[in-house]
């Protein structure tokens, strides 16, 4: 693309956005609807602009609650914080396994967690190739994305309630070292539910 | 064109209880019953179809090819999540309920936290070698939040793809002790 069709397609930009925000005069609006109707593909580009606002406009709709936006907003620091000490002095073990790991235990203790998980290559999605399509399906994965973000905050502090109060349960002291013996005595209580089963 | 922007605009808002309808079906799935009717009007309420987590996975595979593979065997996700300043005494009787329905279903109890000021239940619903769904329940005296997570899934593939998703733990009142702490 040559310097002038880049500044041509700046210009185009510039009035499609201010089409779009409404701030484009009634002169400049129309001389862009008569070059629209001319050129398919600055038309499509109109079209394609007002779908990806209108899709920004659709995300802003789920207001996500003030404590999750403070505590999102707080992530890259605390991210940072995070990796140079524990977390606010409680156990790095209840700290950062949480709810993971203490489901990890129960399933271990209940299944045999040594075959890999299915992979389930039936769910692979259509993925449009039409640069429109392809413009929509991104913007429904990223509202999908953020959706589980949120899902999964409310996860992780569900973890950090358990793994909290595991740790005021049980304390410092005696706390790994319980652990460890659960750990240890995982195969014999898997073996043992598998007897009582057969 | 207007046709085509219309459907594309409808996919768009589409609602949470059309991916919920979905998913009602699937043996991970968890009926939390009428909670708008106990706790009023959730603050938020997500419910992400398997349509979508493939999406989300399709477009994940190459940033983060870990959350991609998560992602991919999960059914769907559903949270329920109420901030009401004075929780119902009900609350904490229709977290009993459910955990009664659930074990009555084969779901497995993990975790059972009683508190004065909280209580939480973690469910994983297990046939064979597969986990078919967790269930979390944590109600406390401001905030009551239900998550259903349907498929199959590996809690600590879950813990990495939380690391991924720069998601930390959290207790909001310790964090704006640590904010004011750092301002000052």
């Amino acid at each position: 693309m040559s310097k002038n069709e880049q500044n041509d397609f700046s210009d185009l930009e510039a009035q499609i956005n201010a089409l779009l925000d409404g701030e484009l005069d009634a002169e400049a609006t129309a001389e862009l609807k008569a070059a629209a109707a001319e050129d398919s593909r600055l038309a499509q580009a109109i079209v394609e602009a007002w779908q990806l606002q209108k899709g920004m406009d659709d995300l802003r709709l789920e207001k996500a609650p003030a404590r999750l936006t403070r505590a999102l907003k707080r992530i890259p620091r605390e991210q940072k914080a995070a990796s140079r000490k524990a977390w606010l002095g409680v156990p790095r073990w209840a700290a950062a396994t949480g709810l993971a790991s203490v489901c990890v235990v129960a399933l271990a203790m209940m299944m045999n967690l040594s075959g890999p998980a299915p992979d389930d290559a039936s769910s692979t999605p259509r993925v449009a190739s039409g640069p429109g399509q392809r413009q929509d399906d991104e913007l429904r994965a990223e509202r999908a994305r953020q959706d589980l973000v949120i899902a999964f905050h409310y996860l992780d502090k569900a973890g950090f309630r358990v793994g909290k109060e595991i740790h005021e349960v049980l304390q410092d002291e005696i706390a790994a070292p319980v652990k460890d013996n659960l750990i240890k005595h995982i195969p014999y209580t898997e073996q043992s539910r598998k007897e009582k089963q057969a | 064109m207007k046709f085509l922007i219309t459907f594309f605009t409808a996919l768009l808002a589409f609602p949470a209880w059309a991916q919920e309808d979905a998913l009602v079906d699937l043996p991970g799935y968890v009926d939390f019953g009428s909670l708008q009717e106990i706790y009023g009007e959730p603050t938020v309420e997500i419910a992400v179809g398997k349509s979508l987590l493939s999406l989300v996975a399709s477009f994940s595979a190459s940033e983060d090819p870990e959350s991609a593979e998560l992602f991919k065997r999960l059914l769907g996700v559903r949270i329920h999540v109420f901030e009401n300043p004075a929780m119902p005494a009900s609350g904490l009787d229709h977290v009993k309920e459910i955990s009664s329905r659930l074990s009555a279903a084969g779901w497995e109890s993990v975790v059972t936290v009683n508190s004065k000021d909280e209580q939480v239940r973690i469910f994983m619903k297990i046939n064979g070698e597969e986990v078919q769904g967790i269930t979390v329940m944590a109600v406390e005296d401001d905030e009551a939040a239900f998550i259903n997570v349907i498929g199959n899934l590996n809690p600590a593939e879950l813990e990495r793809v939380m690391d991924n998703f720069e998601i930390n733990l959290g207790d909001d009142d310790e964090d704006e002790d640590a904010d004011a702490d750092e301002d000052a």
